[in-house]
């Protein structure tokens, strides 16, 4: 059952109770939060995606909750918990939805050890996945917005979920994380997609939340075989620059963007070598967004 | 009544795939485990399943992942030490004896598989404090920063001196030269303690022996006065329990032990509640003397009401009556025992002072440094 066929008032009361369980296949989350806002905004984002029933257990058990201090009454402040264990120091009342989406991140980074998993954006297109990895301010968000509407499958804005015995990617569609400027260009150019509200001076600048495409959300359970990793580096002088790197840079720059390699010991660097040996990694220098989308489709990578 | 989850956390302890009727029951479990740091511990103790079909998949995902963190953890402690005994050995003859949970794991006793901690315990000789510390801090481990009350609380009354952590590891590391706070007049001669030591680490450090680690694991737990970990502490004793029962005159040199040290009481605790919650083997002659180790009987019913609540895990899910206040009495206890009236009430009137106002302004208002915090060797997100 989706979310979105749950009246709001429904899940209003289950999400007060911390009673409703979202499937996001390698992993699911049970949410609770009081919070109207936080209510409304993940109802709008997660209503294509399954409940979680009754009788199954969820991965993960998260809430956003107003701390208790007499400062509640002068200068609000939020936070997130994992079950009981509160990793993260409260946050201004305006950042309740986006401390969400990354306490939902660092619950996996933390404890998800079954895949291996990297920092960085995937999306698939005629069969074919392309891991984004790249630190924050790069652009990679944008592009992956961008290409996830326009036709491409979105698997994740985030987080790259390698399967270790197989080498496929697992989707883990989320909002895509927006920054600054980009939420105004997004908007411009596709209109009809769904956009959270801001939430100003986050430890990334001003941010927001879109709605990932449907046909992505159906797609969870649905494996990519992955073709190359491009490293984005968005330049505003650079229609489009391409550099081809080799397999000990490529190591280099995904090693650095994953989140859980030395954990899993061994069998990180087995996945992560895996991947860079059946993969071509280039870095792209860019500021032409359909540039960059013609290059994946019908540049090299296509033959 | 202990809750059905305490119970199958306590089959799983064992080695036992607990009974379970619905799915979601196994969420529990895993929550409780996680919470009070067991999952890496029944992830470990699931090896010896030999019936691995009846455990679902979603909870072999959560154990499989677990072990993958215990692992790290081993692998670093095993780096940690080797560099610490080389560190140490450079300025005495002595090696140094770990303790605790970094202990186990060296020892590769069956406890250390899966238990989690977050700091290496190490214990040298008083006289060689100093030099060890001082060693340390040129070798790039520092001092946590602390207010004058704290350095003065660890440098007077303590048997340990201010915790240090490595400046780029991040690892934390206490160095003791006692087993209990100086200050509570019950720290024993530590030379009774170092009898029998065992040798690990290739013969470079030393452990205490079996019976002396086992009466310091009851100590620490009884000297507490906070039980998140409780349920945890008192699993290691059951382990050690069933692991070193069986060696030639285990038994007497614990209770040996005890008597010489004082630490009688805390033996017959840590008997009586092993016996209780998982029902160790503790051979009936010593069941049978450790209870004349017990407080009077009155004394006793009361310890019952408050020993029984707080050593489960503490968790919403496990539904323990009055565990507030069970916790609450705890915690006084624990101070009462371990300082003297007067000092007693300064000690928690500084406290207070701290926490009333953290309730006013904050959590976190009195960290200097308010960027957010994420736990250690935690990717940023």
């Amino acid at each position: 059952m989706q979310l979105k066929e749950l009246e709001y008032g429904d899940l209003s009361e289950k999400m007060h109770k911390g009673n409703i369980g979202i499937d996001l296949g390698v992993a699911s989350f049970r949410v609770k939060s009081k919070l109207p806002d936080v209510q409304k905004v993940f109802y709008e984002l997660y209503s294509d995606y399954s409940i979680v029933g009754q009788d199954d257990p969820t991965d993960f058990q998260v809430s956003i909750q107003q701390s208790f201090s007499l400062r509640r009454w002068f200068k609000p402040q939020i936070s997130f918990s994992l079950d009981q264990y509160t990793p993260f120091l409260p946050l201004p009342r305006s950042q309740a939805y986006p401390l969400l989406e990354w306490g939902m991140n660092w619950c996996m980074a933390a404890h998800q050890h079954n895949f291996l998993l990297i920092h960085g954006a995937i999306l698939e297109k005629n069969d074919e996945a392309f891991i984004f990895p790249a630190p924050p301010g790069s652009g990679k968000s944008t592009l992956c917005a961008y290409l996830a509407n326009s036709g491409w499958r979105l698997l994740s804005d985030e987080m790259t979920v390698i399967n270790l015995e197989t080498g496929l990617a697992h989707p883990f569609v989320r909002p895509i994380c927006l920054k600054n400027n980009s939420i105004d260009l997004v908007k411009e150019w596709f209109p009809d997609v769904v956009v959270s509200n801001i939430a100003k001076d986050t430890s990334k600048g001003t941010v927001a939340h879109v709605k990932p495409p449907e046909s992505s959300v159906l797609d969870l359970y649905k494996t990519a075989k992955v073709r190359a990793i491009v490293l984005p580096h968005f330049t505003l002088d650079k229609k489009l620059d391409i550099y081809t790197l080799n397999k000990i840079q490529a190591y280099e720059s995904l090693s650095s963007n994953a989140f859980n390699e030395g954990m899993l010991g061994l069998q990180g660097f087995r996945a992560m070598t895996r991947l860079i040996e059946q993969t071509d990694t280039v870095e792209i220098f860019y500021n032409d967004l359909n540039s960059v989308m013609e290059f994946l489709t019908e540049g090299v990578f296509a033959q | 009544m202990m809750s059905p989850i305490t119970q199958q956390l306590i089959s799983l302890v064992k080695g036992q795939v607990p009974m379970t009727n619905r799915l979601v029951e196994w969420e529990y479990i895993i929550r409780v485990a996680r919470e009070v740091s067991m999952l890496p511990r029944i992830a470990a103790m699931s090896v010896d399943f030999s019936n691995l079909e009846t455990l679902p998949s979603y909870a072999l995902n959560h154990f499989q992942a677990a072990k993958c963190s215990s692992e790290l953890l081993k692998q670093h402690v095993y780096f940690e030490a080797e560099g610490l005994v080389k560190l140490i050995n450079k300025i005495s003859d002595e090696p140094p004896i770990f303790l605790k949970g970094a202990a186990y794991l060296l020892a590769k006793y069956k406890v250390g598989e899966g238990r989690v901690f977050s700091d290496i315990d190490i214990l040298v000789s008083k006289e060689l404090v100093d030099s060890v510390e001082n060693k340390l801090l040129v070798y790039g481990w520092i001092h946590d920063e602390i207010d004058d009350y704290e350095q003065m609380y660890y440098r007077k009354w303590a048997h340990e001196i201010p915790p240090l952590m490595h400046c780029t590891r991040g690892t934390q590391l206490d160095v003791h030269h006692n087993l209990v706070p100086i200050i509570s007049g019950k720290a024993p001669d530590i030379e009774f303690f170092k009898n029998d030591l065992v040798s690990i680490c290739d013969g470079q450090a030393k452990t205490l022996a079996p019976y002396a680690m086992v009466l310091h694991s009851a100590v620490h737990l009884f000297y507490q006065e906070e039980y998140h970990h409780g349920f945890r502490d008192l699993s290691d004793l059951h382990l050690m329990f069933s692991e070193f029962g069986e060696n030639e005159g285990f038994w007497e040199a614990l209770f040996l032990l005890a008597q010489r040290t004082n630490f009688t009481a805390e033996l017959g605790l840590a008997c009586r509640y092993t016996n209780l919650f998982f029902n160790s083997s503790i051979p009936d002659k010593w069941m049978l003397k450790s209870e004349g180790f017990l407080p009077s009987r009155i004394t006793m019913v009361f310890f019952d009401w408050i020993f029984f609540r707080i050593l489960q895990p503490q968790h919403p899910l496990c539904k323990v009556s009055y565990i507030g206040l069970a916790n609450l009495i705890a915690m006084i206890r624990g101070h009462w025992i371990k300082m003297p009236l007067p000092i007693l009430i300064q000690h928690v009137s500084t406290k207070a002072y701290k926490a009333i106002g953290e309730m006013i302004a904050g959590k976190g208002a009195f960290k200097k440094n308010k960027e957010q915090e994420l736990p250690e060797n935690l990717p940023k997100i």
